[in-house]
């Protein structure tokens, strides 16, 4: 399978002196193309950051990333906005969309910020998929906190990025919700090959995926292939 | 309590700064006009403190109805009788006065070293120097000496550096009698001087001999000598002394100098009681423009902290913490605030003196505002901070908490208080207007004759009501013009342009508000410029269409010498030459301007055609009738046909009490001759003529002439009742006679440039004389409009300056508000050039639509103007839309930089923290 993502040594620490606090101890990642990759670990572990360090959205302290073969970890703001615009999808865990614009602006704004066509047929794929055809006109605040996820997620797609981050993109919903927000995005890997990254504290979500990372201080302690729900419980356990 | 609502303000302390900057600016506003006027009075005040500085004054009692004389004309109502000059010997031999002498006040024109005529806010004025001057004036002697011969002069240290002048330079002056070349034996200094003052000296004697002719002047000045201090008691003696030696015949008052120099600054005062009334004006805009932008910025604060307030309420806080809370702050804010308002103005308003710097005036005064403006802006500050919280925080403390909470997240809709008031301004203004319109219905067909007094209160009541109701009402229509303005944008930035559209219609309250600040600024603006371009084309309609003289000759000084006159007339390639005088008369005991003109005047030089009149101009002339202003018939009541009197001065007894003095002064002369059995010398004859005139005529002999009105006309270009110049010469002194103006014809197939060129040279020796043809007169009529223009536009900058820093606080305030969509949004790939890009829109959208209904509103206010002010002249609307729209773009360019300090806020932050920020 091809490596859409490689980190090597990637070191990451935060503070300086007494309050120094590492985040990411010397990791090293690789993604695979159309692989759906939960990370998982305790609160404090360093999730969220390798997320964002791998997506370009954060500095490190040193280590290398690539992202289809062009390195990233010391590229200028201006080129990495590009960067994010061209290949990166995100579904934060809260505060995804732009209230000012209704569902349709705000599924197609990344497109529009790159002076893009939007694919109408992709485009209704998505919408369709995500089941929010019918609420394209609606603003945010019009929308429940799972539709507006939902949203996000169409929204992360439309410009078919090499690869999305998802950072807890369910943590604020209910059971119900968030299994449907998670069944649409394992959708997506599997009909259209999306490479997919979720953070997620949920054992369930986890085990939707093809590999399941668990940090822990700031390290990889598992890399499991394919894990059964009882497998992810187990690590959970620990 | 307090130390949650320190907390708060804490962690929020942009928020906090914004708002205290907020009040800063609407302060500021408000202490700079203060500081203005604060200077313009006492700059008044000081100077003539320093500059007549005597510590008393003779001068005449106010004008009789009987008597006449001559200083009443030199165009200045000047309502005080003449006085001896022989008062001052008498007044010099009291003990306790050490010098007395007659005050003499010439405006005249000095010239320069460059050989042009030295300008000033005012004219010049030439004062007679005594010998000890300096002992007892408190002025002192920069260089060179005290002007000794009559050809020397001595000049007051700013007219040397106005003039580029040094001791020993010659140069020219020039009174209303004659061109004199001079001398320059000093310079003087001295201790204060008003605005725009210069001051030239000549020897005392010098002066009385040149200037003073019938043995009388308007004022004599006494220094006195005291034995200990000198105090308000006794200088009071000192008068006390003076008033008992004053003949009863003499007409003669004694004043202490203060009160004079108090009259005169209060004259002063008057006369630019104009720029008084502008400053009143100036301030209310800046109270409104201020608390609009106080105001605006505190609801955007407040509402955003309401779902705050609810959660501390959910948490257990009573309603009343809360609201001391949100009071606690404003308060804290509205001094702060205030404080810093009040140094920024003050700093603001210090470029003032630099600027009169340029007008030739040095004045040390500094401009601090006193303890009681002070005062009102802290006030003001305050009131408005609170006011500003107190509504919205007393909605936080009485919602329930989670009605609140989700409240919080929709805007405010507008008051229906605010909706009915401003309706009620735009009907009972549109109705106005209509009424304006359409006036000629309303009061002659329909009867309502009486509506007629009140058009120009309707007129200005129509200007300001739907300025006020527009301001009222402007976040009800912001919704329908964003959406037209921003459409383009949207079109051609998709993102930015919806993004920025987005952002403005959810806070459209506050963006209405932020808008109307620059609103007002921009409609007064317009409104001025409109009325200034609309008063230079009526006056040169008038111009063009009422005159057909070729030149027009006239002084900067409105008088002329009359050997003008000769030195045109020489030229013979005119085919007519036609002086024009003017003296005040009295009519019905009212000072009245008479113009005196020659019988064929109005043939040579006015298309009658044009102008509106009842009677026969030429007629009346020839038939030695009154040409009476339209405007004056209408105040004084006077109709065609009806008899008027004028007081005039009975010349055939001038010249026979001037032959009976002239024998009585010989007679005198001889008896003293044998007396003292030696000639008198000249000052003894000039004594002796002095004490004749007084017998025979101790006033110019009055008479009362009976005159026709023969024409009621319209003449814009005639300031006042004209005359037969036959007739009017024979009331009037020749000294009374001022000539302001020649009006000339070409011969005919004359190059008219050749000919305007050799007149030129022939009037040039007296400086401030120029030939004119129209073009020259259209321009120097605009010149005038401009200079008073260019004083209130610099005010008016001041107040969209500061409209325009509200639109920076507001964008700022409103990048803080956003900080997670800003983040989000970079996140998604949105770049710094498109962020900007975003802000610069919603700046631009914001400003341009106050830019455009200020335009709109200004307009307005300048079309109902001139409609009310038809008939008083301002015939003419021009709308110089060349102006307007480097207006529009000047404040467009400004919009847009306006936004450069949020965007650069907006580009730093970074992206994660952003978007985790709560
Ligand atoms: N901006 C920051 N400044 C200082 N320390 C930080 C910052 N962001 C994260 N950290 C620290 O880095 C470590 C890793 O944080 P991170 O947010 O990646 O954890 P996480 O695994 O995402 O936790 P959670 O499951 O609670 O979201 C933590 O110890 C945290 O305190
Ligand atoms: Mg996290």
């Amino acid at each position: 399978m091809v490596s859409q993502l490689k980190a090597y040594k990637v070191f990451k620490k935060y503070g300086k002196a007494e309050t120094e606090v590492v985040a990411l101890d010397y990791v090293d990642v690789e993604i695979s193309q159309g692989q759906f990759t939960a990370i998982m670990g305790p609160s404090g572990s360093g999730k969220s950051t390798l997320m964002h360090t791998l997506a370009g959205l954060d500095s490190i302290n040193s280590g290398e990333i690539f992202l289809n073969n062009i390195k990233i970890s010391n590229l200028s703001q201006k080129k990495l906005t590009k960067i994010r615009r061209d290949n990166i999808g995100f579904i934060f865990q809260q505060f995804n969309l732009v209230p000012t614009l209704n569902a349709r602006e705000n599924i197609t704004l990344p497109l529009d910020i790159a002076h893009k066509k939007v694919d109408f047929e992709w485009f209704d794929k998505i919408v369709n998929i995500f089941g929010i055809k019918d609420r394209l006109k609606h603003r945010p605040s019009e929308l429940s906190g799972g539709q507006q996820q939902r949203v996000a997620c169409a929204r992360a797609l439309v410009t078919r990025p090499a690869i999305i981050f998802a950072d807890e993109p369910t943590g604020n919903l209910d059971s119900k919700s968030s299994g449907e927000v998670l069944n649409f995005l394992k959708q997506s890997v599997d009909e259209f090959g999306q490479t997919l990254v979720l953070v997620t504290h949920n054992p369930r979500a986890a085990s939707y995926a093809d590999r399941v990372l668990v940090l822990a201080d700031g390290k990889i302690i598992h890399d499991l292939a394919k894990p059964s729900y009882d497998q992810v419980l187990q690590v959970f356990k620990e | 309590m307090f130390r949650l609502a320190f907390k708060n303000a804490k962690s929020h302390l942009g928020r906090f700064l914004l708002s205290i900057i907020a009040v800063a600016l609407g302060t500021s506003f408000i202490i700079a006009t203060f500081c203005f006027q604060t200077a313009i009075n006492s700059t008044i005040d000081s100077a003539y403190a320093s500059s007549l500085n005597a510590d008393l004054f003779v001068r005449g009692v106010p004008e009789t109805q009987s008597s006449i004389s001559v200083s009443q004309l030199s165009g200045i109502t000047q309502n005080r009788q003449q006085i001896d000059v022989s008062l001052a010997e008498k007044i010099k031999e009291l003990p306790d006065v050490q010098i007395a002498y007659p005050n003499i006040n010439k405006s005249i024109v000095a010239v320069s070293k460059d050989e042009k005529p030295i300008y000033s806010l005012g004219t010049i004025m030439l004062r007679g120097i005594p010998e000890n001057f300096l002992q007892f004036s408190g002025w002192t002697l920069e260089s060179g000496e005290l002007p000794q011969a009559d050809n020397e002069i001595i000049l007051e240290k700013q007219t040397a550096i106005q003039g580029n002048l040094s001791v020993g330079d010659t140069t020219k002056i020039v009174d209303d009698k004659d061109i004199l070349d001079v001398r320059i034996a000093g310079i003087l200094k001295a201790p204060l001087l008003a605005p725009g003052e210069l001051l030239v000296g000549m020897n005392q004697s010098q002066a009385e001999k040149r200037y003073i002719s019938d043995g009388k002047v308007s004022q004599i000045a006494v220094w006195g000598k005291f034995a200990g201090e000198k105090t308000a008691a006794s200088i009071d003696n000192l008068r006390d002394e003076i008033k008992n030696i004053l003949p009863n015949d003499s007409h003669a008052e004694v004043i202490s100098g203060d009160q004079m120099r108090q009259e005169l600054s209060q004259n002063v005062k008057d006369n630019i009681g104009f720029v008084n009334t502008f400053i009143i004006i100036f301030a209310i805009i800046a109270l409104f423009v201020g608390c609009f932008i106080i105001a605006n910025t505190f609801s955007m604060i407040v509402h955003e902290s309401l779902r705050e307030y609810a959660m501390l309420r959910a948490i257990g806080a009573s309603s009343k913490q809360v609201f001391s809370t949100v009071i606690f702050q404003a308060l804290v804010i509205g001094v702060f605030g205030s404080a810093i308002g009040t140094l920024l103005g003050t700093a603001l308003i210090q470029i003032i003196p630099l600027i009169l710097k340029n007008f030739g005036t040095d004045i040390n005064i500094s401009v601090l505002p006193n303890i009681w403006q002070i005062l009102i802006v802290f006030a003001v500050g305050i009131t408005i901070s609170l006011i500003s919280a107190i509504f919205p925080a007393r909605k936080a403390g009485k919602t329930p908490p989670v009605q609140a909470m989700s409240e919080a997240a929709l805007p405010k809709p507008i008051g229906i208080v605010r909706i009915i008031v401003g309706a009620y301004f735009l009907i009972s203004s549109l109705s106005s207007i209509i009424l304006i319109m359409n006036f000629d219905y309303f009061t002659n067909t329909l009867g309502l004759h009486s509506l007629e007094n009140y058009k120009s209160f309707l007129a200005s009541g129509a200007a300001s009501g739907t300025l006020l109701a527009v301001l009222l009402l402007s976040p009800l229509f912001i919704k329908p013009v964003i959406w037209v303005l921003s459409s383009p944008l949207v079109f051609f930035s998709r993102v930015s342009g919806k993004l920025a559209k987005g952002n403005i219609l959810r806070n459209f309250k506050s963006s209405a508000n932020t808008s109307s600040a620059l609103l007002i600024g921009v409609a007064l603006v317009v409104c001025c410029s409109v009325l200034a371009s609309s008063v230079q084309t009526s006056v040169s309609s008038i111009i063009t269409n009422n005159i057909k003289s070729d030149f027009i000759i006239l002084s900067q000084n409105l008088r002329m010498p009359k050997s003008v006159i000769d030195k045109v007339k020489q030229d013979n390639s005119l085919a007519s030459v036609n002086p024009l005088y003017i003296s005040q008369l009295k009519i019905n005991s009212e000072a009245t301007p008479i113009i005196s003109v020659e019988d064929t005047f109005f043939k040579n030089n006015l298309d009658l055609e044009t102008f509106s009149y009842v009677g026969d101009p030429n007629e009346a002339l020839e038939k030695g009738e009154l040409i009476v202003p339209k405007y004056l018939a209408a105040s004084q009541n006077f109709a065609l046909g009806q008899y008027i009197t004028i007081n005039g001065v009975d010349k055939d007894k001038v010249e026979k009490d001037k032959k009976t003095i002239e024998q009585n002064v010989k007679k005198s002369v001889l008896e003293w001759a044998q007396k003292n059995l030696k000639q008198p010398d000249d000052s003894i004859i000039e004594q002796i003529k002095n004490d004749e005139t007084k017998k025979v005529m101790p006033d110019l002999p009055v008479v009362e002439k009976q005159f026709r009105i023969g024409c009621i006309a319209d003449i814009m270009v005639m300031p006042g009742i004209i005359i037969n110049h036959k007739d009017f010469d024979a009331i009037t002194m020749s000294e009374q006679q001022v000539l302001f103006r020649i009006f000339v014809n070409l011969k005919a197939g004359e190059n008219s440039e050749i000919v305007k060129n050799e007149l030129q040279n022939k009037v040039k020796d007296y400086y401030t004389i120029s030939v004119l043809d129209k073009n020259g007169l259209n321009s120097i009529l605009g010149s005038t409009v401009n200079i008073v223009l260019n004083l209130i536009y610099g005010l008016l900058a001041l107040s969209i300056l500061i409209a325009l820093l509200g639109i920076v606080n507001t964008l700022t305030l409103s990048v803080v508000q956003r900080t997670r969509e800003i983040g989000l949004l970079k996140a998604i790939g949105l770049s710094n050039s498109g962020l900007t890009l975003m802000l610069g829109l919603e700046s631009f959208l914001i400003a341009i639509f106050g830019t455009v209904l200020g335009v709109v509103l200004g307009i307005n206010g300048a079309v109902a103007t001139q409609t009310a002010l038809k008939d008083s002249g301002l015939s003419d609307l021009t709308i110089s839309y060349n102006n307007i729209a480097v207006f529009v773009g000047f404040v467009v360019v400004f919009s847009v930089i306006a936004c450069l300090l949020p965007a650069r806020r907006a580009k730093k932050l970074p992206i994660l923290e952003a978007i985790a920020a709560d």
